[in-house]
């Protein structure tokens, strides 16, 4: 089994069809469309005001989410988005412990990027009040202009960076 | 009819299958490998965009063709509000962040569980870095709340189209982004650029779906003065949506809230007394396309000569999506009664009173228009009565992080 190669991907055009699918069941059922980033700021705050609660009632922002930080709707989903992509990986043989990195540089050097490529987007996505799944897919579906203004500037960012990174991956 | 209130267990269950599918669809389109990610920015795999935006666009025209059929109450659809320059900010840094780190929040939890070391380390940098936004967003809050807040704001309303045609556009702009990506590759590759038999048929079926959203209207104004009709006709009855004009003269010098006055009165009525501003409308006008100038976050107060039209215009205006909106408590009528006494230029008591559903009570020498100092009452300048009111119009701040969409 381990030797087996891995289950082909979709095609794009597919996979993004039922992609947009999935969001569109979101708005059905629910009101509300897809987010992660929101999820992992709940669940940093439900963490830290078990650890921290002193230093949680100093910040605005984050006791703003330390209330029952848990039932939003959000928390759900994430654990199923894990779980989703977990299964699929697994199923497909994808799931095995490595890090992924271009060709030209070292997994130490691989890590320390991704650490700072994650600390810039979850800045990022707090300040813009969500990320590529919450703005950009969802508002993106629903017209909102905010959504699509986030968008054009999440893919001028990335190519603005893109010729400074382009030794990480090719 | 969609969307549903979901509570306890199948609350939890819900979520945790849409995400559950989500996570799917991330995993199979192989957004669990940083690689693919950072190529959209390399420009050696394209896939990123193909998704993105066919998951956009399919995600769109069902929800707008739902809207249509009335499967899924859009009103009740949370929409995303736009604040647009944080969100400009924050995104060009999630787009930094994908182009060095190789993953966005969501692909980097389905990375991490198929046990990618680096989509692992990059989870934990949202939380350094979601953390450190917590620490310092004080102190930059007003820019993180106002700059550039628009309430929630749509395509359609910034293009003055129908929702039906800026959803059609959207359908051709990522058809055209499909096309160029198509022909890039294949130029690329050096192989034949036809399109496949699927590509074409889901092409035609694209293009019939967002032409149709062009022909089918959304579910009109009218309906969703009917689904407000119970809720609006409780705060009318308890009289928390009507203001004083002790109130009103209040808003017209708070230079915090933009306030918007509209007078419901026939030309006549208007032309021989209004307040200073305001704007001369009927209902129908209201019931169309709301001029540019109505901000969803101003104030609105509405008046007639006492409060029948005015209450209709208010009806329609909430239902118009402006929450700000008021009802000048007791009209005209009432406010020449209170300010009258005071005014340089006197309104006098008419003796016969017109016919009509609601006939003006007062009267003018002349006809003044606004040039009476009572239309717009200063407190500094005059000895106004002194009255006993309650607030009642909220200020419509920016929603704040509360929110629902992105949470």
């Amino acid at each position: 089994m381990k030797t087996q190669s891995p289950i082909k991907l979709w095609n794009p055009y597919a996979g993004g069809a039922f992609l947009g699918f999935v969001l569109y069941l979101a708005f059905l059922l629910t009101g509300h469309g897809l987010g992660a980033s929101g999820g992992v700021a709940r669940v940093l705050a439900g963490a830290m005001d078990m650890v921290a609660i002193d230093h949680m009632r100093m910040s605005p922002y984050l006791s703003g989410y330390a209330d029952a930080p848990f039932s939003h709707w959000i928390v759900p989903l994430i654990i199923g988005l894990f779980l989703g992509g977990m299964v699929s990986g697994a199923l497909a043989g994808r799931s095995k412990v490595e890090t992924l990195r271009g060709p030209g540089i070292s997994p130490t050097t691989r890590l320390v990027f991704a650490l700072i490529g994650g600390i810039i987007a979850g800045y990022g996505a707090r300040l813009a009040r969500g990320c590529t799944s919450g703005q950009a897919l969802t508002g993106g579906a629903q017209l909102a202009v905010g959504s699509w203004a986030f968008m054009f500037a999440a893919f001028g960012g990335g190519y603005a960076v893109a010729w400074f990174a382009r030794k990480l991956w090719n | 009819m969609g969307p549903f209130e979901w509570t306890g267990i199948a609350f939890v269950v819900v979520n945790l299958l849409l995400g559950f599918g989500f996570g799917v669809a991330l995993e199979r389109n192989g957004f669990g490998d940083s690689r693919r990610i950072a190529g959209q920015f390399m420009l050696t795999d394209l896939t990123v965009l193909k998704v993105m935006f066919t998951a956009i666009m399919v995600a769109m025209l069902l929800l707008y063709w739902s809207g249509a059929l009335g499967v899924i109450d859009m009103d009740r659809v949370f929409i995303d509000e736009t604040f647009l320059w944080p969100g400009i900010l924050g995104g060009a840094m999630i787009g930094i962040g994908m182009a060095v780190g190789g993953y966005c929040p969501g692909t980097s939890i389905v990375a991490t569980s198929t046990l990618k070391l680096d989509g692992l380390v990059f989870v934990l940098g949202l939380f350094i870095g979601i953390f450190a936004f917590g620490e310092s967003v004080t102190s930059f809050w007003d820019f993180f709340q106002e700059s550039g807040a628009m309430g929630t704001y749509t395509l359609d309303q910034w293009l003055g189209t129908s929702t039906g045609v800026a959803a059609f556009y959207v359908t051709l702009l990522a058809l055209a982004a499909f096309w160029g990506v198509h022909k890039f590759e294949k130029a690329q590759k050096g192989e034949d650029d036809r399109f496949s038999r699927a590509g074409r048929i889901a092409t035609g079926f694209a293009i019939v779906a967002g032409l149709g959203l062009v022909v089918v209207p959304q579910p009109g104004l009218q309906s969703k003065i009917d689904r407000m009709g119970p809720e609006l006709a409780a705060s009318l009855a308890a009289r928390e949506v009507q203001i004083d004009p002790a109130e009103l003269v209040d808003l017209m010098h708070n230079n915090q809230v933009k306030l918007l006055l509209l007078d419901l009165r026939d030309e006549a009525d208007f032309n021989m007394f209004h307040l200073l501003d305001a704007k001369n409308v009927t209902l129908d006008d209201l019931l169309g396309d709301l001029p540019s100038e109505v901000d969803p976050l101003s104030i609105v107060v509405t008046m007639s000569n006492d409060e029948a039209l005015a209450t209709e215009a208010f009806r329609i205006l909430r239902a118009q999506g402006l929450a700000g909106s008021y009802i000048l408590e007791g009209g005209i009528n009432e406010w020449l009664a209170v300010y009258g006494g005071v005014s340089d230029e006197k309104p006098e008591p008419v003796e016969e009173v017109a016919e009509g559903p609601e006939p003006m009570r007062f009267t003018f020498p002349a006809a003044f228009g606004d040039r009476v100092e009572i239309a717009w009452p200063n407190p500094h300048h005059m000895k106004l009565p002194q009255r006993k009111w309650e607030k009642k119009a909220k200020s419509m701040k920016p929603m704040t992080l509360a929110g629902g969409g992105c949470g």
